[in-house]
This record gives C-alpha cells, sequence and structure tokens, in this order.
C-alpha cells in the first residue's frame, strides 16, 4: 500500500502532470496525422525525456503513446482515412456512421470506448502483473499458432454477403502478406529485384491505399461527406450511451487488446482487425456492419487502446519487450537507471504503479480532451468535398510517403488505391483481406518456428486441439443454418464468371511462380493458392447453377452494386502521380499547396480563399512533415535549380 | 477587391517563407538505414545530438530513418544518389562492407567508394545459453542436440550461429524465423531453445545479465572478452584458413554503427568529417551521454575502416571460397 500512496505522490507532482499533458497532447497530434504512429512519437520525445527525472520521463512517454490510438479516429470517422494502423478497423463502420450525418454519435463513442478500453488496459496491466509471468512462461510457440489462426478464422465474420468473396479476399491479404524475403531460406518472394519488396509490402501505404483513396474518391463525387445542418454535431452523448450500453463488448475487446498486446509480434492493426471481427458475431439493433453499425466503432477502439497495458506485461515481468514501441520504452527506462524484469514488482515496484497510473491517467486525459473538441470536429464533415477532399488527399499521399521514404510507397499507394475502389465498387471486402494480410505472415511464422521446435507434436498441444475443436464446432454450427448472422443474406447476389477468372489468375499466377522457390518458402503462398483454386471453382460452379435457374426464371434479376464513382475515382487516380510530379519539380510544399488550391478554385471558390486554402495547408504540411518530422524528401527540381543559382 | 488582394498577399509570402528553410540546407541530415526503436536508431540519434559540435558552424543535425534491405537501400542511395556536398550522412550495417565479397548477388555495391566517417563500437560477439538450458562450456554446446535462435537467414544471429556450428562440427540445430533478438530470449527464458549467438557482450554487462546466462563462446573478441576469458572461436578453428574466413565473415562488427558520407563526397570533405568524428568520440560529454545510454562507445577512424575492408578483399580466393561455405 505503502508503494501505491508513495507513487501516486510522485506523480501528483506538478512537473509531472505537466509532462503527462504535454505527452497526451503531443501523442493526439501525432495519431491524426495519417501514416505516423506512436512508435514514431517515441523515438521523438525519447531524447526530450533524457533531461528528466524516471517519473517525468514515464509520464511523458506513456501519456504520449497511450492516446495516439484515441485520436487516430478523428479522421478515420470524419474523412475514411485512418490516423495510425490502430483505427483502419474503425473506418468502416465509423466513416460510414459520418455519411449518415452521424459524426457526433461516432465520435463519442469512440472516445468512451477508447477510454474505458484504456483503463481496462491499465487495470489489467495492474492486477496481472504478478500473475501473468508464469502464465508468459508456459506459453509455447505451437500455442501463439493457435491464437494467430484463431484469429484468421474470424475471417469467416468479415465475408459480408457474399462468402465467396470473402474467402477470396482473405487469401488474396495472405498472399500479399508473404511477398518479400524469406526468413527461412532468404528466397525473394515476388520482390521483382526491388530491394523496396525486400521487408515485405509496407502497411501504412497498403491500407492508406485500400482504404483511404476510395474514401476521398467517394468523397470527391458528394457536395460534402454529411448534408450540413442535420445534427451532424449533435449525438455525442448518444454515442456515449452507446458505448455504455455495449459495455460487454467493450470488455470483451479490451480483454482481446490486452491479451494479444501482450504475446510477441501481434501489432495494434492485427488486435484491432481481430476485434472488429468479433464485434461482427452479432449485428444489434444497428444497421449492417459496414453500412454505420456503431459495434463496429466500440470493438476496435475499445481493443487498440487496451493494447498498450497488454504490451508492457512481458517489458516489465520479464525484461524483454513486446513490439519496438515497448523496445525504445525500456531503453528510455534504462538511462533513468530502472532496469525492468523480476525488480519492477520489487524495489522498483513504485516506478511500475507510477506507469500505470500514467497510462490509466493518459486515457482519462485524452478522450476528455478529444470529446471537448469533437463538435467543432465534426463539422467537417459538412465542409464541402471540393475543400477536404484535396486536403485529405494530400495527407493520404504524404502519410503514405512516411512508410518508407520512397517514390515506391506513393506507387503502392496508387495501385492499392485502384484495387481498393474496384473492390468496394464491386462489392468485395476489404477487412477481409485487411485480416489475412496483417495475419498471414505471424501465421506462418509461428507454424515454421513450432515445427522446428516441436515437430508434429506441434499439433497435439491442448491448444491447437482446442482450436481445431472450436473451428470444427464454428462450421458445424454454420452448416447446420444456425449460425447464420442477421447482417448475411440468406441468399448470396449472383456471381459473375469474371470474379472466379480473377481468383483464378491469381492462384494460377503464385501456383507457377512458387515452383521456382525453395520447399518451406513456397508451402504456405501454395496452400492458399490451393484454397484460392477451390474459392474460385465454387465460383464456376455458382454462376452456371444461377444461369440455369435463370434460364427457368428462378433467380431475380441482380441487384445493382453500389455505383463506381468513375469521375472523381479516375480524378484521385490521376492526383496521384500529378502530385507526385509536382513533388519531383516543386518540393512538396508548393505541390500541396497547387493542388489544394486548384481543386477549391475548381470547385467554385475565389481566387484568394483557394490560395488562402492552398497556403494554409502548405504551412501545416511544412510544420508537420518538415519541422515536427523531418521527412527524407526526393530532392525537387526547383529546389536544385536554385542551390545552383545560390 | 482590397480584401482579395491582401488575401493573395498573404498566401504568397507564406509560400516564400515556407520555401526558404526548406531550401536553404542549413541542417545537415543523418539517414540511418533501419528503422526507428533498434540499436542503430539509438546511436544514430546520439550522434545527430554531438556531431554538430565539432564541425564548423556548428551545424544542427535532423534524422531521417531510411530502412530497406538490411540498410541496402541506404547504401545503394549514398553510393549513387545522395548529394556530395556534406549535407547528407549516412548509417549503415557494417556487413555492408563485405557483402559483395560473401554474396555473389550484391556485386552492385562499390565498396572501393564508400567514404568511412568512423566507425562508433568494437562490437564483441558472443554465443550464450540460458541458465536452464545445462549447457554451460564449449564441449556441451558442441556436442548438445540443442536448437539455437536465429532470425532471418541474412542476419548475424543466423549467420555466426552456421559459422561456429561448421567450425566446431557442432550438432545443435539453428531454428530460423525469430522476429528478433527478443523473441528470442523470451524462447530461451520459455526454454523452447538453448541459446542464440550474436549476443553483444558489452550489453549483457551493462544491464547485469552476465549472471543470469552462460556465456559460452566468443566470435568476435574485445578487451572485456579477453579479461573474463571467455573461449575465442578462431582459437578453435583448424587452420589459418579458417581463422582468416571466420575474420572476412565476422570483422566487420569491430567497426560496428559506422558512419559514412556518400560517394560523390570530395576528400576535402571527408577529412572534415573524419576529423569532427575523432573529436567527437573523445568529447566528455559525448561518452557521458552515451554512458548513460549504455552505448559502449569503442571507436574506429574512417582511415582504419579504409584498411580493414581492405584487408578482406585482399584476401585469397580459398579463402573467400570458405567464408561462403562457411554460411550457406
Amino acid at each position: 500500500m505503502d508503494v501505491i500512496t508513495t507513487a501516486l505522490a510522485e506523480m501528483l507532482e506538478p512537473l509531472r502532470l505537466a509532462m503527462l499533458f504535454a505527452g497526451v497532447c503531443a501523442g493526439l497530434v501525432i495519431g491524426v496525422i495519417p501514416g505516423i504512429g506512436g512508435l514514431f512519437g517515441m523515438a521523438l520525445l525519447i531524447p526530450l525525456s533524457f533531461g528528466l527525472d524516471a517519473y517525468s520521463a514515464i509520464a511523458l512517454l506513456l501519456g504520449m503513446s497511450s492516446v495516439t490510438t484515441t485520436s487516430d479516429t478523428i479522421p478515420a470517422v470524419l474523412i475514411g482515412v485512418p490516423g495510425t494502423v490502430g483505427s483502419m478497423a474503425t473506418v468502416v463502420d465509423g466513416h460510414a456512421l459520418a455519411k449518415r450525418n452521424e459524426a457526433g454519435r461516432a465520435l463519442g463513442a469512440a472516445y468512451s470506448a477508447s477510454m474505458l478500453g484504456g483503463l481496462f488496459g491499465a487495470l489489467v496491466l495492474a492486477i496481472s502483473l504478478p500473475l501473468l509471468k508464469p502464465l508468459l512462461l508456459m506459453l509455447r510457440t505451437p500455442d501463439f499458432l493457435a491464437i494467430t489462426l484463431l484469429g484468421l478464422s474470424l475471417v469467416a465474420l468479415l465475408v459480408g454477403r457474399d462468402p465467396l468473396k470473402g474467402f477470396a479476399a482473405a487469401g488474396a491479404g495472405l498472399i500479399l502478406s508473404f511477398v518479400g524475403v524469406d526468413d527461412q531460406t532468404a528466397a525473394h518472394r515476388w520482390t521483382f529485384g526491388q530491394v523496396y519488396l525486400w521487408d515485405g509490402l509496407p502497411l501504412g501505404a497498403l491500407f492508406l491505399g485500400l482504404f483511404g483513396i476510395p474514401e476521398v474518391a467517394s468523397m470527391m463525387s458528394r457536395r460534402s461527406i454529411a448534408e450540413p445542418g442535420t445534427g451532424v454535431t449533435t449525438g455525442v452523448r448518444e454515442g456515449i450511451g452507446d458505448t455504455l450500453r455495449e459495455w460487454r463488448l467493450v470488455l470483451q475487446c479490451s480483454g482481446i487488446g490486452a491479451l494479444l498486446g501482450a504475446l510477441p509480434g501481434v501489432g495494434l492493426s492485427v488486435v484491432s482487425w481481430i476485434a472488429y471481427g468479433f464485434a461482427r458475431r452479432r449485428r444489434g439493433d444497428g444497421p449492417a456492419f459496414g453500412e454505420g453499425n456503431i459495434r463496429g466503432v466500440i470493438g476496435p477502439e475499445s481493443a487498440n487502446n487496451a493494447t498498450d497495458g497488454g504490451s508492457l506485461i512481458p517489458t516489465i515481468a520479464l525484461g524483454i519487450p513486446g513490439g519496438a514501441g515497448t523496445a525504445l520504452l525500456l531503453g528510455a527506462l534504462i538511462v533513468h537507471g530502472i532496469v525492468p524484469g523480476p525488480h519492477m514488482l520489487e524495489a522498483n515496484a513504485s516506478v511500475t504503479v507510477a506507469m500505470i497510473f500514467s497510462l490509466a491517467m493518459a486515457n482519462v486525459i485524452g478522450a476528455g480532451l478529444c470529446l471537448g473538441l469533437s463538435r467543432p470536429l465534426s463539422r467537417v464533415a459538412t465542409v464541402g468535398s471540393h475543400i477536404i477532399g484535396p486536403i485529405a488527399l494530400v495527407f493520404v499521399i504524404l502519410g503514405a510517403f512516411q512508410s518508407s521514404a520512397s517514390v515506391q510507397d506513393v506507387v503502392v499507394l496508387a495501385c492499392f488505391g485502384v484495387v481498393g475502389m474496384l473492390m468496394k465498387a464491386r462489392e468485395w471486402p476489404r477487412p477481409a483481406l485487411a485480416l489475412g494480410f496483417v495475419l498471414g505472415e505471424l501465421v506462418e511464422r509461428n507454424f515454421f518456428l513450432s515445427w522446428q521446435i516441436f515437430g508434429w507434436s506441434t499439433f497435439l498441444r491442448p491448444s491447437f486441439l482446442l482450436v481445431v475443436l472450436l473451428l470444427a464446432v464454428q462450421i458445424l454450427w454454420h452448416l447446420s443454418g444456425r449460425g447464420r448472422r442477421d447482417d448475411t443474406q440468406p441468399s448470396p447476389p449472383p456471381g459473375s464468371v469474371w470474379n472466379a477468372i480473377v481468383v483464378f489468375s491469381i492462384a494460377g499466377f503464385v501456383l507457377l511462380t512458387a515452383r521456382a522457390l525453395p520447399a518451406e518458402a513456397a508451402l504456405f503462398p501454395s496452400i492458399t493458392a490451393v484454397f484460392l483454386l477451390l474459392v474460385a471453382a465454387a465460383m464456376l460452379v455458382r454462376v452456371l447453377i444461377q444461369r440455369r435457374a435463370c434460364g427457368s426464371g428462378v433467380v431475380p434479376a441482380s441487384a445493382a452494386a453500389d455505383p463506381v464513382p468513375v469521375r472523381a475515382g479516375g480524378a484521385v487516380v490521376v492526383g496521384i502521380p500529378a502530385f507526385l510530379a509536382g513533388l519531383f519539380l516543386f518540393g512538396p510544399l508548393l505541390s500541396s499547396g497547387l493542388l489544394v488550391a486548384a481543386t477549391m478554385r475548381w470547385g467554385g471558390e475565389s481566387l484568394a480563399r483557394s490560395a488562402l486554402g492552398g497556403a494554409m495547408v502548405a504551412l501545416v504540411v511544412h510544420l508537420v512533415f518538415d519541422r515536427l518530422i523531418s521527412t527524407p524528401w526526393p530532392r525537387s527540381l526547383l529546389e536544385t535549380a536554385l542551390s545552383a543559382l545560390s | 477587391m482590397l480584401r482579395r488582394f491582401s488575401c493573395v498577399m498573404v498566401a504568397v509570402g507564406l509560400a516564400a517563407l515556407l520555401a526558404v528553410p526548406a531550401l536553404a540546407g542549413e541542417t545537415i541530415t543523418l539517414k540511418i538505414g533501419y528503422p526507428a526503436g533498434g540499436g542503430f536508431d539509438l546511436s544514430g540519434r546520439l550522434v545527430a545530438r554531438h556531431l554538430g559540435k565539432h564541425l564548423d558552424g556548428n551545424p544542427s543535425f535532423v534524422v531521417q530513418n531510411v530502412p530497406g534491405g538490411g540498410s541496402l537501400k541506404l547504401t545503394e542511395m549514398l553510393q549513387d544518389s545522395e548529394p556530395g556536398d556534406g549535407s547528407v550522412i549516412g548509417m549503415v550495417g557494417p556487413t555492408m562492407a563485405t557483402a559483395p565479397l560473401l554474396d555473389p548477388a550484391m556485386q552492385q555495391l562499390r565498396v572501393s567508394e564508400f567514404r568511412w566517417i568512423g566507425g562508433l563500437r568494437n562490437e564483441a560477439s558472443v554465443c550464450i545459453t540460458g541458465r536452464k538450458s545445462g549447457v554451460v562450456t564449449v564441449d556441451d554446446f558442441r556436442t548438445g542436440d540443442i536448437l539455437i535462435g536465429a532470425s532471418g537467414k541474412a542476419s548475424t544471429t543466423y549467420l555466426h550461429a552456421a559459422v561456429v556450428k561448421a567450425i566446431l562440427g557442432a550438432r545443435f540445430t539453428i531454428v530460423t524465423g525469430f522476429q528478433g533478438i527478443n523473441d528470442i530470449d523470451a524462447a530461451i527464458e520459455r526454454g523452447e531453445i538453448a541459446g542464440r549467438c550474436s549476443a553483444t557482450y558489452s550489453s549483457l554487462r551493462s544491464m547485469g545479465l552476465l549472471d543470469s546466462v552462460n556465456v559460452i563462446l566468443t566470435v568476435v573478441a574485445d578487451a572485456a572478452t579477453d579479461t573474463a576469458k571467455v573461449p575465442l572461436l578462431s582459437d578453435l578453428a583448424a587452420s589459418q584458413r579458417d581463422r582468416d574466413a571466420i575474420q572476412a565473415i565476422t570483422g566487420t562488427l569491430t567497426f560496428h554503427h559506422p558512419l559514412l558520407l556518400p560517394s560523390a563526397a570530395s576528400p576535402e570533405i571527408v577529412a572534415t568529417y573524419r576529423a569532427a568524428f575523432d573529436r567527437m568520440v573523445r568529447d566528455p560529454a559525448f561518452l557521458a551521454e552515451a554512458e548513460a545510454l549504455k552505448v559502449e562507445i569503442s571507436a574506429t577512424g574512417g582511415a582504419r575502416i579504409d584498411e580493414l575492408v581492405k584487408g578482406y578483399y585482399a584476401s585469397p580466393p580459398e579463402t573467400i571460397a570458405r567464408a561462403r561455405e562457411l554460411i550457406r
């Protein structure tokens, strides 16, 4: 008890509270900017923490890292562009709510869920520290494999109206996750001679393309995200009420976040998609998922804030960080003479209490600040799309560029932007692809590690058997028709023979090219490709059956898919290379400003307002990407010419 | 009309103001070939806070992480496209110096053109086992049917384990695919695997971990491993050719965390940076911060790195062939 009082007294000193507040403010700003997250913030703030005492350093660093996943919801809900990888799943229903004029409600629910999730994570950390060390030491690699397989099985909940398209998308996600240099054999899998692809496709650029670009295109095809004056800014309280009503979901998803956060290699992106899949098990009384169901916001938001608490468990208990962010924190603690490990519960117990306190307080302060800002912020949903659209596009492109500071990042963004728009228009579920992509590498890694360490006995571990049993029950449940979710339609929409051809081509390409790879490197891609072949065959059979039934007049005429925003989509896709050309000719500031000013002028704004808008955006880009992040831009022609003159 | 004009003027003024600092090149950029958060990032940011004090005009440094291919991407950028006017320097993996020698697929690197400024650390590298493993001596390590953890096949955790296995004729199996050193250490702690190679001796000492692991064998030595009388791998090698091959594979760790200028840099700029580096690594303020960060500084000057690298490339073909065989 003395330890707790001592730690609380230390943390409540004005300087430390000020540091906590400063950390929270920094974290909120970093969370809002697409492409950068808590890890970046940690690298930025750690040098500042050297001059502080240990408690103030903890307050600053944990204050920052705990709330990036609170404010990242703001761009996710308002413009459909995730602020960090933690809010990618929130986009799906959060932005749909904004389009239904319920931005305030979505933000209210997201912040309150974030806060409760963060508090729950801190609580789990506090309670479980003495208990979890023996449990963490009991777990073996096959158990991690079982957990990742269980996560992958959630694809079944993300497949949407047409399960075949969903499974095909998940398979494509898995294939994409295998791109890069294979750890087992050092073989290059689909890197096409590009060093850029050695480390795999960048998560940030890929997801900004898949989810951000289609939303920007859809935004540009409307006058604004929501209709002005229709209660956009109200509903914050209703959102909080939704979170409280869904307290079970909050607790369940916070638990998922805290537990998965403690496992090695499981990042925010995995946690939020798994929580989203979990939330989709039950529709509640809202609309279908993907159309603005509040559970789709509450689930991932409560999970991603709980992850921080979870990821600190192995760091504190074992002295082994769970991820890159906690590794940096560990380094900062060591500078202050605090060596994580068993001492954290003995001699350094007050430091541990201070960490838990910082985590909890930061979540409360962060959510409080965001709630205070949510009314004015949700007005963004009513700003004209000719203003907000180009601004969103600039930040999506510059955010994608942060993945590895390469022009190729923008190429990946553009390619997956097109894929994302096509998938959206043709009703292919992008969440299934996302889950496949984030889990593919983990499943493969844990399988090969288990196989090398345990051999066949991998499959006899109780955890593995339990997961197989659970999957069997799940399949039987669905086959018996009792597990059919209420947001799926009894009969899938009519398929097209082109869908089968696309899936068949992907599978064929992978199978043919995998023949040149060593057996271990080819194993998982080949299994996935065979699975895709089966899906393609099932699609083909279904088309044939439907055509025959159509001939006899049984099947109703097909419902039209979402119209493709061809003009806006084309403009956005052309906008990316145009911006890139501007980047090389004039540098990032002028090209950002010009893109925004030109689109505003084209949308009917006066020349002065357009120029002012462009200049403001250039200023923000400069402050954020030059001053704060110091992005390594390619040298522009203008810069070269000016330096030659001087 | 007046309002419109003033708006335009404000916009133009802002744009002009913004353009100036971005184009003036008043800061020096230190590019790090690895993502934020690792040992390279820590050392690189430490250098960025101190090197400017030892250059004329005390320029400030900004850090940019340019990860990709284990720093191959940045090495190629420094070789081919970065400006040689001293406005950019880089920190890459030291193994880039011998990459074309050991891997025929890396012939695009023109190592003789690399402009080394200096290396910060002499990274003594050892093989360790967990206390619970029961593997205490080199003989246990050689004869035991044990598992040794490694990350990717191109990583030093794998390369050093493979060299040790081949030189000792050891029976252990190398488990590849761990996500990094922390993952391997967690598996050792859980008792799933016995140990790993490519552990940094100075880190073990500064973290107070020497009592919680068994230090079996030194692959790259320094004064501390010599004092601790840890057996040295090259002493156990059967021939001089094997010793030379070990040196070609692991010797680059003697100039770990190296800084280099783009290949386009002139000899004058290289000399300026080398002198500044030499002053920095003797500066008490730099050394004090390094000590607080547990970064043990044991610097090698740029000219000495040039000599070492030339030595590797002067090795007889059979030594290189043996080195390639050891890490296959």
